[in-house]
């Protein structure tokens, strides 16, 4: 069976429960319960850095009995967005510990009275001290939490000096480059006083048939393996991402000014960070893809430093969004906030922000405190990183207002601040010309969330029939029509809800644009194998809508902010300046059409709220139900 | 006749644990990298990965240390096997191991690799080569330990 441990830190107690199945069906695990538990656990209304909040972690349900699957997603009232669903999810092998430590969430409560960490192992929860932790980077902590408990084997999830100074966008980390990134989770963990988490289990998963699940095991194995992207991705990860988004012009360049970036050419690249860079690929736990690198820089200014990462966000973010070209300081950028514990999406957002500020005068060397804020000027970038991470200075100020700090700007600086649900847009996301993922990036619950919007598939131009047939409707081809994009959108979002309830990572799914990695059809192989149930491919797409529909009703719970909420920011309203996919922009009323065809799909009302009847449909209606 | 055994080639290694978790559905029907007849020492810092398993010694120490004579070698395979009936899992067998590839389960039992018969589950699912299992007189068995000398290259 099961477990969720709820953690009360205020009054350092634990309370095991099993989860009881029809919820575990209906929710998964993951995202899915996460929602659920929030849902049901959280006071209405309060403060998210208030001791209330409800901070929570969750495996996937077949997390460490399947290839590919060792994700764990935090969940809690939104830090950085205006008090909204925060979700996050990392890989790395933290989530199959826990599981193979007898547990799929806890749920943590209260706040410490003093820096704590929290040691579980094989079913057991302890509360230790952590003032030797408090101040210290994300990889010291890890090898002095090692060095506590002796053991190398302990796998830690834990904030760094970022989430400690309660900035607003301070993630979760794990292991060197593996984060919750995304909504301020580290930010809630910090202001509960909780350092981090160390796991350790040796106890392995219940298994219902492990004959089956061993030759599910292999399939999926073989499947991973024999795509066309496989190759690609195990070799270069993300990366390889930046140059197929910046040569087609869909990329974020000096904070959303332009579309295209001719700087790249020929100095930022997967293959020149492969030949100059990279030492070392890793993987997360039972995964074939290994899409990590370790890295080391050679020479210039940063000779010598070391991290693992980055991804295609990082080289977009701190490449084109702040008007930068070297892979040097892009790297010395990854490892500071991997070593803080920042998000890479918040952080590069914000400081592409302030150097359009500087660009246009708003701000000066008074407000910066010195700092030249010139598109690409790589010490300046690196200072504001330091700021934010120790509050100090302007950059402390973003990190503790995030969005709100443009009306502390004042000076008309919100017009070039792009976020939504008060989340920072991620910055080198430029997808306007993409209708269905634009649509569904928008209308993702944390807000502009290409995890759960990306549409990929809609980019190859494939033809009708194959649309049609993997998603069950007529879908345009063109990525510039609307024709079908709303259930494309809807789509999308259910697969990604259920692929992260499940833990699988996304790389593993046809989410990347790969028709031939996992689908529905497989997730219902391996949860029926682990759990012996009769999961079929329908049920898997209800929890998705499920799920969703959750999501949804916390967000009018905390915050009432529905239709307004799921509006691109402004500038992609306007058209593109550069060539390729010079002029593309989307149109207001467009888009309003297909945001009522999208809500007419899912059973909401014009303003986006779901209806009676489809809360009914969904099981929703009895929620909070306070079965865990 | 040939006698395969394992090749390491730990450079290659990712730390994916894909081996472990396969052993140990095959061999306990449980998903449980603990259990696992495949250690692998995961040093994050370095970022080496160093996978640990039965390399058939030709001269087994392990066998040397067996009180019980629980450990023997087939002359013809050359495959070294643990026989469960007779191991009191005193661990003496664990100690003389120079490649740290005899595993103590949770559960404090002395678990060996048994090699699957000659086609084990392991090999086929490393996404990197970096466990083989061919003809030992293909090289030494085991850069383990070179991979290690490593870490001190920068």
């Amino acid at each position: 069976m099961e477990q969720v441990a709820i953690i009360d830190l205020s009054a350092e107690k634990v309370t095991c429960q099993d989860i009881p199945e029809e919820v575990l069906r209906l929710y998964l695990g993951g995202e899915g319960l996460n929602a659920y538990l929030l849902y049901n656990h959280l006071p209405p209304g309060v403060d998210p850095l208030s001791p209330d909040n409800v901070l929570i972690f969750g495996t996937g349900l077949v997390s460490g009995g399947d290839v590919s699957s060792s994700r764990f997603e935090v969940t809690a009232k939104s830090a950085e967005g205006e008090g909204g669903f925060g979700t996050s999810n990392s890989g790395g092998f933290w989530s199959a510990e826990l599981k193979y430590a007898g547990f799929q969430h806890l749920v943590i409560k209260g706040k410490a009275s003093r820096p704590t960490y929290l040691w579980i192992h094989d079913g057991e929860i302890e509360f230790r001290d952590a003032s030797f932790l408090w101040g210290r980077d994300t990889y010291e902590s890890q090898e002095l939490i090692w060095d506590d408990l002796g053991s190398q084997q302990v796998q830690v999830a834990l904030i760094g000096q970022a989430g400690e100074n309660l900035v607003r966008f301070a993630n979760i980390m794990h292991g060197l480059k593996r984060a919750a990134g995304r909504t301020g989770m580290g930010c809630i963990m910090g202001s509960k006083m909780l350092k981090a988490i160390a796991v350790r289990g040796t106890k392995g998963l219940n298994v219902n048939n492990p004959a089956q699940l061993l030759e599910i095991y292999a399939d999926h194995y073989r499947q991973i393996t024999s795509t066309k992207i496989y190759p690609v991705i195990s070799r270069y990860g993300t990366l390889t991402i930046f140059c197929v988004q910046n040569q087609s012009g869909m990329i974020s360049v000096k904070n959303n000014q332009y579309n295209y970036f001719a700087e790249a050419e020929g100095h930022l690249d997967d293959e020149i960070f492969e030949e100059q860079y990279k030492t070392k690929t890793l993987a997360c736990f039972a995964c074939p893809l290994r899409c990590s690198h370790r890295y080391r820089i050679p020479s210039g200014p940063y000779t010598g430093v070391w991290g693992e990462g980055p991804e295609f966000y990082m080289m977009a973010g701190f490449g084109p969004a702040v008007g930068n070209a070297d892979w040097d300081c892009i790297l010395a950028a990854n490892t500071l906030i991997n070593r803080y514990g920042l998000d890479v999406g918040s952080t590069s957002g914000y400081i592409a922000w302030l150097m359009e500020l500087w660009q246009r005068g708003i701000i000066d060397e008074k407000d910066t405190g010195g700092l030249n804020l010139e598109w690409g000027n790589k010490e300046a970038i690196l200072a504001l990183l330091h700021q934010m991470a120790k509050n100090e200075g302007l950059g402390g100020m973003i990190g503790q207002h995030a969005s709100q700090s443009a009306k502390i700007i004042g000076r008309g600086a919100d017009r070039y601040l792009y976020t939504q649900r008060g989340m920072m847009h991620e910055s080198p996301q430029n997808t306007r010309a993409s209708r269905a993922t634009s649509l569904a990036e928008a209308t993702a619950s944390r807000g502009s969330d290409h995890l759960k919007g990306r549409c990929a598939l809609e980019f190859f131009a494939m033809p009708t029939e194959i649309l049609a047939k993997i998603y069950g409707r007529p879908i345009a081809s063109d990525f510039r029509s609307w024709d079908g994009k709303p259930w494309m959108a809807v789509w999308t979002q259910h697969f990604t809800t259920v692929v992260d309830s499940l833990g699988y990572c996304k790389f593993a799914t046809i989410y990347p644009g790969s028709t031939h990695n996992l689908g529905y059809k497989q997730f219902c192989e391996t949860v029926n194998a682990i759990k012996g149930w009769d999961v079929t491919v329908e049920e898997l797409m209800e929890t998705g809508e499920r799920i969703w529909n959750l999501e949804r009703i916390f967000i009018q719970r905390e915050t009432g902010i529905l239709r307004e909420g799921d509006i691109p920011p402004a500038i992609y309203f306007q058209p593109q300046p550069l060539e390729p996919l010079k002029g593309e922009k989307l149109v207001r009323d467009e888009y309003n059409r297909a945001l009522d065809e999208y809500y007419e799909i899912r059973g909401w009302t014009k303003e986006g709220a779901p209806t009676k009847e489809t809360l009914e449909r969904l099981k929703l209606d009895r929620e909070p139900s306070h079965l865990i | 006749m040939p006698q395969d055994t394992f090749f390491i080639r730990a450079e290659f290694c990712t730390g994916c644990g894909l081996c472990q978790l396969a052993c140990s559905l095959v061999k306990e029907k449980e998903a449980n990298p603990a259990k696992s007849r495949i250690y692998i020492r995961r040093l994050v810092m370095d970022g080496l990965m160093l996978p640990h398993i039965c390399f058939n010694c030709k001269k087994p120490p392990c066998i040397e240390a067996c009180r019980r004579k629980a450990i023997t070698k087939d002359t013809e395979t050359g495959w070294v096997t643990l026989d469960k009936e007779r191991c009191n899992n005193c661990t003496l067998c664990v100690a003389a191991c120079p490649f740290l590839a005899i595993i103590v389960t949770p559960e404090k039992e002395v678990q060996l690799c048994d090699v699957c018969g000659g086609n084990p589950k392991c090999v086929a699912m490393c996404p990197t080569g970096a466990i083989q299992f061919a003809d030992r007189s293909r090289g030494i068995a085991g850069t383990t330990d070179m991979a290690a000398v490593d870490i001190f290259k920068f």
